[in-house]
């Protein structure tokens, strides 16, 4: 410790004095003394004012943890979990583009939240649309755009519009990580967060699925797929997409 | 009192295992017999539910003890630090007010982050005691109140120049910048596609930490004081130093590298983990503001009488 003016290694010597006694309250200070101590540090409050301060400080504490968790201070859609149906990938009616359909999202804090965007890594893939129906289908079944209003305990599934950029020259990156933009409906934009799934779109561990050469799927799930009397491997949504649009890679 | 700490606790660990050694063994025992001993199987159970009453009474009673401020090691600690009375006074009076905030920033800190698991509750905790420990430096030189010169301030005020570096400890303060140095190269880093996966907000908020004890530090250098006699003015010095070291670059310190180790896990689990457990040793080596190894030695009276 560095020591300034007259102390000497961090403490306070005084060769000149008589030895005081062990402990302060022993020895009263004068009042010019006292005056000036508590110039300098304020004199501490009673025990029952400090502890009823302390247990106010604590519980306030108690209390914004609370509502933190329960989705009350910041959007908190999936405090308890998420839940992830087998999202399967699908040629798009279109034609030109393949769905990740069967994304399930929860809204399990106590508030009423808006999903504003959805984003997936998904390097080689262009996400073109999204669109979301009510999962429970207490409502309309259209697909609708973003944003949804989502009321606690509500389910919505979502849709992702893909197409790849490039089939040529597959890239495997990291993939399959699912954020949802979340906000409050009734509250400034800056309050939302991205908040991303615990599970990843593409099950990259899972043993692969084995599939006939003579067939041209139309849907396949977010798993490996190994083509049957090939060397051929489908380790990533984007040759999976490629394969349902019949693009060569 | 730490000697009587550690009987306490060894204590209560006695009187936890032995009522439970001597439940498994009589219940070993009832089996054995068809079930004779069942009933001091039953009087094993109860005094082991005794014993964890007692233990839970006593860590009660501790827990309020120190919210209230009571706090009877910061006036021993003081008594290591000082030699006259009113030394004393003032740096047992400065302890106790920092231990208070800091107690009662970490407990709050570790309640109000119970709901988010264990991690939150550390990662909280620590965040309670960092505030806790930099408010309790918040305060300003008070007016006089005996003569009635409010709010004017003290009359006789000291001129001498003061500033950080008198004070200061320079390892920690190299720690410090060190942190701060590091969280911008991050940030900057992420910004041009260096690093993958910062968590941005964390880092940002070493920034903030450091920049905030920084001015912090200055604050306390720098607050006025009135004219002192040199036994006083010795005693502020030192719990200036005490303040600007102990009081806020420790905890800031420890806090920086905790959100240091948030900003990087999605960017390097080995990075992520040394920060956290430097960190949480650093927490443990000045934990009670890491001056209790003071206790050890005799008061600095007894010691300038011996010599």
């Amino acid at each position: 410790m560095s020591a300034p003016g007259s102390m000497d290694g961090g403490i306070l010597t005084e060769p000149d004095r008589p030895p005081a006694s062990k402990n302060p309250a022993e020895q009263p200070v004068g009042p010019d003394h006292q005056r000036l101590i508590d110039q300098l540090v304020p004199p501490a409050p009673s025990p029952l004012r400090r502890f009823v301060a302390a247990a106010a400080i604590i519980a306030a504490a108690i209390a914004i943890g609370l509502a933190w968790q329960i989705g009350l201070i910041v959007p908190e859609p999936t405090a308890r979990s998420e839940t992830m149906q087998s999202a399967v990938l699908g040629v798009a009616p279109d034609g030109r583009h393949v769905v990740i359909d069967g994304l399930t999202l929860e809204n399990m804090s106590l508030t009423t939240l808006e999903l504003t965007d959805v984003r997936v890594d998904a390097p080689g893939l262009i996400v073109d649309r999204i669109t979301w129906t009510d999962a429970l289908h207490t409502g309309s079944t259209t697909p609708q755009e973003l944003p949804a209003v989502m009321a606690s305990g509500s389910y919505i599934r979502i849709e992702l519009w893909v197409r790849p950029e490039i089939c040529s020259d597959p890239q495997t990156g990291e993939w399959g990580e699912v954020s949802g933009r979340w906000q409050y409906p009734d509250r400034p934009s800056w309050l939302g967060r991205w908040e991303a799934l615990d599970n990843p779109l593409w099950n990259a561990d899972a043993d692969p699925n084995m599939m006939s050469s003579d067939v041209t799927p139309s849907a396949l799930s977010l798993n490996p797929v190994r083509i049957a009397g090939s060397d051929v491997e489908l380790d990533g949504p984007l040759s999976a997409a490629c394969l349902l649009l019949g693009i060569d890679q | 009192m730490r000697r009587s700490s550690f009987l306490l606790t060894a204590a209560l660990v006695v009187a936890i295992l032995a009522p439970l050694t001597m439940a498994y063994r009589i219940s070993g025992a009832a089996h054995a017999t068809g079930g004779g001993g069942r009933i001091l199987g039953y009087v094993g159970v109860a005094v082991l539910l005794v014993a964890l009453l007692a233990a839970t009474a006593v860590g009660l009673r501790d827990l309020s003890r120190s919210l209230a401020g009571v706090d009877p090691a910061a006036s021993a600690i003081a008594a290591r630090l000082g030699e006259k009375p009113e030394q004393q006074l003032l740096v047992a009076r400065w302890l106790a007010r920092s231990r208070w905030y800091r107690n009662v920033g970490g407990v709050a800190g570790v309640l109000g982050g119970l709901f988010g698991g264990f991690g939150a509750m550390v990662l909280v905790g620590l965040i309670g005691l960092t505030f806790g420990s930099l408010a309790a430096e918040l305060h300003l030189l008070r007016p006089d109140r005996i003569s009635g010169t409010r709010p004017a301030g003290p009359r006789v005020a000291g001129l001498e120049r003061r500033s950080l570096r008198r004070y200061w400890d320079p390892a920690r303060q190299l720690a410090l910048a060190a942190a701060g140095v590091v969280a911008v190269w991050l940030l900057l880093a992420d910004r041009f596609g260096l690093v993958d996966d910062l968590r941005v907000s964390w880092v940002v908020g070493v920034v903030l930490i450091v920049a905030s004890a920084l001015f912090l530090q200055w604050r306390v250098a720098t607050r006025p004081r009135p004219a002192l006699p040199g036994a006083l003015r010795s005693a502020d010095d030192l719990i200036r130093s005490l303040a600007i070291t102990h009081g806020i670059a420790n905890p800031a310190i420890t806090l920086a590298l905790a959100f240091l180790g948030q900003g990087l896990s999605d960017t390097s689990d080995a990075l992520s983990v040394m920060a956290w457990l430097t960190a949480l040793a650093l927490y443990w080596r000045f934990r009670r503001l890491g001056l209790d190894h003071l206790l050890d030695e005799p008061p600095l009276a007894a010691r300038m009488a011996a010599a």
